[in-house]
Formats: C-alpha cells, structure tokens, sequence
C-alpha cells in the first residue's frame, strides 16, 4: 500500500517536472528575492499605451469593444506581474531608505495621475451627461461592466505610471556589488 | 554632494555588500552614494562616518574634494605657493 503511494507521488513528481512548473517557480523565486532593483521603462510604457487604447476600444463598435473587453484585463494583469519584478515590487526584507524614497516618489506620481484623471472624468461624465438630454451623444460609462472596465484601467494607468516613474528616478545601473 | 565612501570602503578592505549589510542597505544603493547618485540621509551619513571612525566632513563635502595627486603637489609646494626650485 506504501508502496503504490510512493509510486504514485513519484509519478506526480515526474509529471510536475515536465510541465517545468518547478524550475519555472524557481526562477520566479529568484527573480522576487533578487537585491538588484532593474528599471522598467518599456514595459511599462507599453502597458500603459495598451490599456488606454484598450479603454478606446470600449467606445467602440460591438467588435472593437470585445477586443476592449479583453485588452483591459489583460493589461490589468501584465501590469501586476511587471510591478512584482520593478523597482515598485515588495522586499521579503525591510526595505532600505533609497528604497523607500523610490517607492514614495512612484506612488506619488501614480496616486495622483488617477487622481487628476478621476476629477477629470467626472467633469466629462457631468458634461456628457448634460449634453446627452440635449441630443448630443458623448461617451461615457452606460452599463456595470464598462463601469468595471474603467476601474481595471484607472487600477492599471496607477501601477503602470509608478513604475514609470520610479524607473526614470533610478539613477544609471551600479549593478557590480562585488 | 561628494563623498569619499568609496577611497574609505576600499581602505577598510570592504566589500560594498559588506558595507551594505554593515549598514543594513542594498548593496546597490552603497553604489548609488559612492557615485554622488543618491545623497543620503543625515542618519545614514552618520552612521556611514561612525563605520569608517571618521567625521561626517570628512567623508562628505559640498564642494569637490582634492585628487591625491593635486594634495600632494599642494603639500609639496608649502603653505606659500611655490618655494622650491
């Protein structure tokens, strides 16, 4: 009996192997416990370009809001994944005060990127709103879903614009620590 | 903000890692004071100086502090510019 359970999990083991699962979760482990602090420039820039045109999707005609609908949360988690390798990632040890400084300055551009975006937006909803009783057809959000969307995004423009930010603050690589 | 971390880090045989543990920081940030990237807190400054058992000035100036080459023509000529011939 022991020994068809030892069987079995060493048949799970092989199975796990060849998925490459572990060296996968490895290699993530690495890269989370890492010292060195990498800049993510491009990524992050890329990202944040894809959720706004995710967001003009939405606007869109029924086909273009599909491709919308699926643009947004996508780039909601690419954005999450970058941020856990950027210089805006947590520190499994207490984070040093460069460190702190780095993250501070990112959440501040971040935080009020969406804050500025937030007041604007609700001037353009009062304004499409208004302008919608008179005939004129400006988008805004209409149903739960769009509303939903609009959260993931602004989520998405915060993380994406405090990457940003902290990777153009880090100063050039000293990445040789002897 | 210059600094003389590094000339005092190499003259101790430290490592930056080593420093950085000392200190309880990145090793990458000890990389970022050694080039005048990052200007540390007045805590950190200190305790970089205790480390080192020297004064805070002597570690850190506003302006750029003297090569060892331009120190010792400097010492070479004397207090009253140049005497020797």
């Amino acid at each position: 009996m022991a020994n068809n359970a030892h069987r079995i999990l060493e048949g799970l083991d092989s199975l796990a192997k060849m998925t490459g699962v572990p060296d996968l979760d490895r290699r993530m482990t690495q890269a989370l416990e890492a010292e060195v602090i990498r800049p993510f420039r491009i990524a992050s820039a890329v990202l944040l370009v894809a959720v706004l045109c995710g967001l003009v999707l939405v606007t869109g005609g029924p086909w273009m809001k599909g491709f919308g609908f699926f643009l947004v949360p996508a780039c909601y988690v690419a954005s999450g994944i970058i941020r856990m390798f950027s210089p805006m990632r947590s520190f499994a040890r207490p984070r040093d005060e460069f460190e702190k400084g780095l993250q501070t300055l990112g959440r501040v551009w971040g935080f009020g990127t969406v804050a500025v975006l937030s007041v604007g937006g609700c001037f353009w909803f009062g304004v499409a709103t208004s302008l919608a009783e008179e005939g004129f057809n400006l988008w805004m959000p209409r149903d739960a879903l769009e509303w939903f969307l609009m959260g993931l995004t602004l989520v998405a423009i915060e993380m994406n614009v405090s990457i940003l930010a902290a990777s153009w603050a880090l100063p050039k690589s000293a990445a040789e620590t002897d | 903000m210059y600094n003389r971390i590094m000339l005092f880090r190499v003259e101790a045989g430290l490592s930056r890692k080593q420093l950085a543990e000392m200190l309880g920081v990145n090793a990458q940030t000890i990389g970022y004071l050694e080039r005048g990237d990052y200007t540390p807190s007045l805590e950190l400054g200190m305790k970089l100086a205790s480390t080192f058992r020297v004064r805070v000035e002597t570690l850190f100036s506003l302006d750029p502090f003297p090569s060892v080459a331009g120190a010792l023509e400097q010492e070479r000529e004397g207090p009253h510019g140049k005497q020797r011939t």
